[in-house]
């Protein structure tokens, strides 16, 4: 039986701010298994990027164990200084703002995560060209970030994230900053890395359109995740909600 | 090895910004490093005049001492006159008790029209040139100085040196001639060997004592005698014998005279000296505090425009760290962002102070009347100024690199 490629077990983050306590995710448990498309939705402050970081080593969570690969390495009992190693190469992320290095050309910032993996500059940039041509923007390899639109900042951003092949995608409202017709595009290409290359991708988002994209969703209110929601299924009711404790 | 070449990337992709920063500091390390050579410079100088002046006190306060165990024995009419003295009478003198030493002269003062003159004047003031006649020997001349020491041209006269003389630089245009060529003195030719730097306007042509007679007419015969008595205390003695031995001599006790000169020179020695210490103090003090401000300014300049980056790239730090850069590689990469910035600055500044360190430092130190300074970047201040910028850019980077390795990656990457 094939095991989960990511796991969350009884992942908590609780936030002290101003001798307030905020508690952004409640005993949350995880399961997503390799060439899995999951999306996660929730409105805002329902906790999701809290959780993207926790899966993705950015931060620690409060009480609970997150797993990765296979073998279930645990992340969170792991020291600081092996975690970047650990995000270098097996995870992959993407973000709503790009986050591309303004100062780097598209190659550049494509190249950036190969560095110390790959020594060789000339591997690393043949990889990163392969990268760009299968995000279909290789004539753009030359310009920074500024001089792109934000679909193709959002293809470079796909393409450095897939840098060192990473087991695992995860993406933060991924088309947040991007019209419909790029988004859609955006979409079809990270359900083609799941199923083609079997990556395995989670992706927070409002947008129940682009959520479904994904093969899987799950729903994350209040801190506490479920893969049912009603009020995503009734917008008035949701938006007649006072806001609780969990959101921000 | 990449992390040198990401910073140097990210700096040259904003390179004016990194430039006028780097001409910033390239002030700060010019004003460093023309500080530092100007007062090298001042410094050399006054150890230079020091020296000099110490060289010259020496050698005053050494014929001090030797002048005031002198007397001049000269004939009825004085020295410079032809009415001279016999000879014979040296060795007599050279065997009296308390005298060291004889140094027999002819000394004849000639006006313009070529005629000799009587008495006349100190000094051989007066008269157009004298004719000087002195020993060649080796011996005598190091330890009574009877030719010239002081040539500027040529050489000096030595032994077995017939018709040949020495001029006073005083004399060259006289006689409008120098070394290797000849002048006539009264029908007689003399072959110029050596040209020597007068002191209290000497216009003796110096030749050696036979030449001199045999030109002047006073074979066996002397102007005068300079007599050297054992010690300064036996001045008098020596007088008193030599005037009862020759009772129509004239005999002169040099040292009132000389120690008045020896004192002289040591006065002037002592105001000279602290003359030049004020003013190197001076210089020093204000050096000192020019180039600790030049250097406390170049550390603040970097540690200030490495604080604003880190913060104006808070979110480019988040990014590095999500893609799994290091604590240590996020710190690095800014310490070479800003040692590139110093290195850019400090090669800027050294190449503004190699040209203009002379009026760099003239306008920060001033200048002193007593020192004539040339003022150039020597190696010193250039490996000093580099090292200031090696070091400013260590420091002025450190705490801004360290917090850049201390950003949380959430918080960064939430920030807009």
């Amino acid at each position: 039986m094939a095991r989960p490629m990511l796991r969350a077990i009884g992942l908590t983050k609780t936030y002290e701010t101003n001798g307030n306590r905020v508690r952004a995710l409640q005993s949350v448990n995880l399961e997503i298994m390799r060439g899995d498309f999951v999306a996660i939705m929730g409105p805002s402050g329902s906790g999701k990027t809290t959780l993207l970081t926790l899966l993705g080593c950015l931060d620690r969570p409060t009480s609970g164990r997150v797993l990765l690969g296979a073998r279930g390495l645990d992340v969170t009992a792991m020291p600081e200084s092996s975690l970047y190693t650990i995000r270098r190469k097996n995870i992959g992320f993407i973000f709503q703002s790009f986050n591309l290095i303004p100062s780097f050309s598209a190659l550049e910032n494509v190249k950036l995560p190969m560095e110390n993996l790959i020594g060789s500059g000339r591997r690393r940039r043949k990889r990163a060209r392969v990268l760009l041509r299968m995000l279909e923007i290789p004539h753009r390899e030359r310009h920074r970030p500024p001089q792109l639109s934000a679909g193709e900042q959002q293809r470079v951003a796909i393409a450095r994230a897939l840098a060192n092949g990473p087991a695992v995608i995860l993406a933060d409202e991924p088309t947040g900053n991007l019209d419909w017709e790029t988004s859609v595009g955006i979409m079809n290409m990270m359900r083609r890395l799941a199923s083609e290359q079997k990556r395995t991708i989670v992706m927070v988002t409002h947008d129940p359109h682009m959520a479904a994209f994904a093969s899987t969703k799950l729903y994350l209110r209040d801190g506490k995740l479920s893969d049912q929601d009603p009020y995503y299924s009734d917008p008035l009711r949701f938006a007649a909600q006072p806001p609780t404790a969990g959101q921000q | 090895m990449l992390t040198l070449r990401r910073a140097f990337r990210v700096l040259w992709r904003r390179r004016l910004r990194t430039l006028l920063v780097s001409l910033v500091l390239a002030l700060c390390v010019a004003v460093f490093a023309s500080t530092i050579a100007g007062v090298d410079a001042n410094e050399a100088a006054a150890e230079d005049i020091v020296e000099d002046y110490r060289a010259a006190a020496e050698a005053t306060l050494e014929e001090t001492e030797l002048w005031m165990r002198a007397l001049v024995v000269t004939g009825p009419g004085g020295p410079w006159s032809p009415d001279g003295i016999s000879e014979d009478g040296v060795e007599e003198v050279e065997s009296m008790d308390d005298v060291a030493g004889v140094v027999p002269m002819v000394m004849v003062g000639f006006d313009d029209d070529g005629q000799a003159g009587s008495g006349g004047g100190q000094l051989g003031r007066g008269y157009a040139y004298v004719i000087h006649g002195a020993p060649l020997d080796p011996e005598l001349n190091d330890q009574y100085h009877a030719l010239p020491v002081n040539i500027v041209d040529g050489r000096n006269l030595s032994e077995g040196d017939e018709y040949t003389a020495l001029l006073s630089d005083e004399l060259v245009d006289y006689f409008d001639a120098g070394v290797g060529d000849t002048i006539n003195l009264d029908g007689t030719s003399l072959d110029i060997v050596g040209v020597y730097a007068s002191e209290l306007w000497q216009r003796d042509v110096y030749m050696s004592l036979s030449t001199a007679q045999d030109l002047l007419g006073m074979q066996g015969q002397l102007s005068m005698l300079a007599v050297y008595a054992e010690t300064q205390s036996a001045v008098g003695d020596v007088v008193a014998e030599i005037q009862s031995e020759y009772p129509g001599a004239f005999v002169i006790a040099l040292g009132g005279l000389q120690s008045q000169l020896g004192d002289f020179v040591q006065q002037q020695q002592r105001t000279l000296m602290a003359g030049l210490d004020e003013d190197l103090s001076a210089i020093q003090s204000v050096g000192l505090r020019t180039i600790i401000a030049s250097g406390v300014i170049a550390i603040l300049l970097i540690f200030v425009v490495m604080f604003n980056t880190v913060r104006a790239r808070t979110k480019e730090i988040g990014t590095f760290k999500a893609l799994g850069f290091s604590n240590g590689g996020i710190m690095w990469q800014f310490l070479c962002e800003g040692f590139y910035v110093g290195l850019v600055g400090g090669l800027i500044g050294l190449a503004i102070a190699s040209v203009a360190a002379s009026l760099l430092s003239s306008w920060l130190l001033g200048s002193s009347e007593n020192l004539d300074i040339s003022v150039s970047l020597a190696v010193g201040p250039m490996v000093l100024g580099l090292g200031l910028t090696i070091v400013a850019a260590g420091l002025g980077s450190l705490y801004p690199a360290w917090r850049a390795s201390r950003v949380s990656p959430m918080e960064a990457l939430r920030r807009e």
